[in-house]
């Protein structure tokens, strides 16, 4: 009888140790403190952002002042998960065009990231995000300004590791230009989710060239009517 | 404090589910014997089948949801207003106690995160919104992202919103959290004869399975649950050859189906597995066999009524004839190293390829044994085909979502290998 007591005492023991293990790990003091201090949409707030980042704040703010009675357009120049959700309204299913919402908003242009594979060959980042919220041109530099005429060629890779040319572009400045301006729309080259690698090419271009790429932005802020705006988040609409 | 008031009111309401509509003190239903432990498992997945009903007629939450609710309590009146003290309380006292801490604790921690998974974000959040605003399954249609996947996951993410009085959408995912939980007791509670032995091993499990992100709106949870569950019936099925083990796996293959597009496949590795069992009489084979059959054609049947396509992921039968030996080379070199990769994070698996080497001989002899490794290769079958089939970019593909469907798998061999582990200790203290 005792020994079986003590045993039972033991599991008793190692299971309160579990728990506060469990406690430990999942931070329930931190957590506990959060929900009582803080309500639900403070911590909603909190956690996606008002204007930034995801801008969770600043979506339910517009859905409760403008009470939409459709889905609006939403363009987040961050890279997030879809913000729909956020203001989703389940009696419109169709979402209205002449609406948007534009979060995080860059300026006139867009920068490229673009990781170095090797010499003049650049993986060109999150082209899949950035094709269909760009306009059908773009701008690219180099470091050597008095090269005036440079091969661009688009390579992406399908289901095995093997590269794949899908576009050759060769472009043209003059003397006293910084950038070439091309007019292309990256859409064109459909990769979808795949990766998009860049190489360029010229005769007198160095093997280590310094290169910046940027898109223009397909949506200006300029030649859309603004119905409200907070920082660098507004809400639009196209003029009649 | 309201939330945690809210919080600690959703749990009884959670247990209604476990107590009803069928009586924990009787022994037997149509014929069939049953433990207690049964008896609770059959009641949420009951309830959770009456709920999918529910969720495919054309009618909203609203009408209906405190109807089912009210029901549920009148049926619990009626099965123990007269025998409270036959329910012997004290005795699992201390088992519902820790049952709802670690209920609470993992509460607590979705209340505080809040997060939402990237295709919560996407469509699960969405799809429960349709229900929740008092639409039906036939205006999920006007969501454009409706067809990746089925809906009952969402469903029970309104429905269990709906009951709360704050109405706030993380406590619908709280279900997900009580279904989570109840499925590691269930296969926990009876595994030794000392019960504080059992509660120990149940919140080991918690510790090495819980992570926030399986509850942030994602469905790989609920299957886990549900294969949790299933994997515990097949090995009482081959001990004692209740065909009422057979009509609970069926219950809980037939929410499978409902809850992902990936449902299907668990289903059919599950109904080949049992197909291999020998000591399967014909008529009961004949019978599960149909039943499941059924349950297939009515899905199907269904969406065709619905208009809504069955499985619109990107597996294409052009896709899978222009593959050359290239392509699939580079797909299975990547998906090998992803799965080993995944694997030590979801080490079950590991442990479970390791016991199996370890008992070679049994592999051949025992039924259970023999039938998990059925499971265990089609599994793999289906996590490489998954990604060999797929028209999408492998190495991306593998990194967004192979960590979910190997721990969705998991649900397999947890009891397998808490059987082994049992009986390997039995033998050692011997």
């Amino acid at each position: 009888m005792i020994k079986f007591l003590k045993l039972n005492k033991l599991n008793l023991l190692l299971i309160l140790i579990a728990i506060f293990y469990f406690l430990n790990k999942t931070n329930f003091k931190q957590n506990l403190h959060s929900i009582i201090k803080i309500n639900q949409n403070e911590r909603i707030n909190n956690l996606y952002g008002y204007c930034g980042g995801e801008s969770i704040g600043y979506l339910r703010y517009l859905k409760s002042k403008y009470n939409f009675n459709f889905n609006p357009q939403i363009i987040n120049f961050d890279r997030t998960a879809p913000n729909l959700w956020a203001i989703y309204n389940t009696n419109k299913s169709l979402t209205n065009l002449d609406y948007t919402i534009i979060l995080n908003y860059p300026g006139e242009e867009i920068d490229v990231n673009l990781f170095k594979i090797k010499d003049n060959f650049f993986e060109i980042y999150d082209m899949d995000f950035l094709g269909p919220i760009s306009a059908d041109e773009f701008k690219i530099s180099i470091k050597e300004k008095e090269i005036n005429k440079i091969k661009l060629e688009f390579f992406t890779k399908y289901s095995s590791n093997d590269l794949y040319k899908i576009k050759n572009l060769d472009i043209k400045k003059s003397s006293g230009e910084d950038f070439f301006k091309v007019n292309f729309d990256f859409k064109e080259l459909k990769i979808s989710e795949k990766k998009l690698f860049l190489k360029i090419s010229s005769k007198k271009l160095k093997n280590n060239t310094d290169v910046t790429l940027k898109l223009t932005n397909k949506y200006q802020i300029d030649k859309l009517e603004i119905l409200d705006q907070f920082k660098n988040c507004y809400l639009t609409k196209t003029y009649d | 404090m309201t939330e945690i008031f809210q919080l600690v009111q959703l749990f009884f309401i959670f247990c209604l589910f476990l107590l009803a509509p069928f009586n924990l003190l009787k022994k037997k239903f149509f014929n069939y014997e049953l433990t207690q432990s049964s008896i609770i498992s059959y009641n949420i997945i009951f309830n959770l089948n009456v709920l999918l009903i529910f969720s495919l007629l054309p009618l909203k939450i609203d009408f209906y949801y405190l109807y089912f609710l009210t029901a549920l309590i009148l049926l619990i009146i009626k099965n123990y207003f007269f025998e409270l003290k036959e329910l012997k309380i004290k005795i699992h006292l201390i088992s519902i106690i820790i049952f709802f801490i670690i209920f609470l604790i993992i509460s607590i921690d979705i209340a505080s995160k809040l997060n939402l998974g990237w295709d919560a974000k996407w469509f699960w959040f969405i799809k429960s919104l349709y229900f929740y605003e008092n639409k039906t399954l036939g205006d999920l249609s006007n969501f454009t992202l409706n067809d990746f996947h089925p809906h009952f996951g969402s469903f029970i993410w309104a429905f269990f919103r709906k009951i709360s009085f704050l109405n706030y959408e993380y406590y619908g995912r709280l279900f997900y959290a009580f279904f989570y939980i109840f499925s590691l007791f269930f296969i926990t509670k009876d595994l030794f004869k000392n019960k504080n032995l059992n509660l120990l091993i149940f919140l080991i499990l918690i510790i090495i399975t819980y992570k926030y992100n399986y509850f942030s709106g994602l469905q790989e949870i609920l299957l886990f649950s549900l294969l949790l569950l299933i994997s515990k019936s097949i090995f009482d099925f081959i001990d004692s050859r209740k065909f009422s083990d057979l009509i609970f796996i069926s219950l809980c293959l037939n929410l499978l189906l409902w809850i992902k597009a990936e449902g299907i496949a668990y289903f059919l590795i599950i109904l080949v597995g049992i197909n291999f069992i020998k000591i399967f009489k014909i008529n009961d084979k004949i019978k599960f066999n149909l039943i499941n059959l059924l349950l297939i054609l009515f899905k199907y049947s269904f969406y065709k009524l619905l208009v809504i396509e069955t499985n619109n992921q990107p597996y294409y039968l052009d896709y899978l004839l222009n593959l050359n030996l290239d392509i699939l080379i580079y797909k299975i070199y990547n998906i090998s190293i992803f799965f080993i990769y995944n694997s030590f994070s979801n080490f079950i698996i590991i442990l479970t390829f390791i016991i199996m080497l370890f008992s070679f001989k049994k592999l051949l002899t025992n039924m259970y044994f023999k039938n998990i490794l059925i499971i265990f290769l089609l599994n793999i079958c289906f996590i490489y085909s998954c990604y060999i089939f797929r028209d999408m970019e492998v190495v991306y593909s593998l990194r967004t979502t192979i960590d979910r469907i190997m721990f969705t798998s998991t649900g397999f061999y947890f009891y397998f290998t808490l059987v082994y582990l049992k009986k390997l200790t039995s033998s050692f203290l011997k």
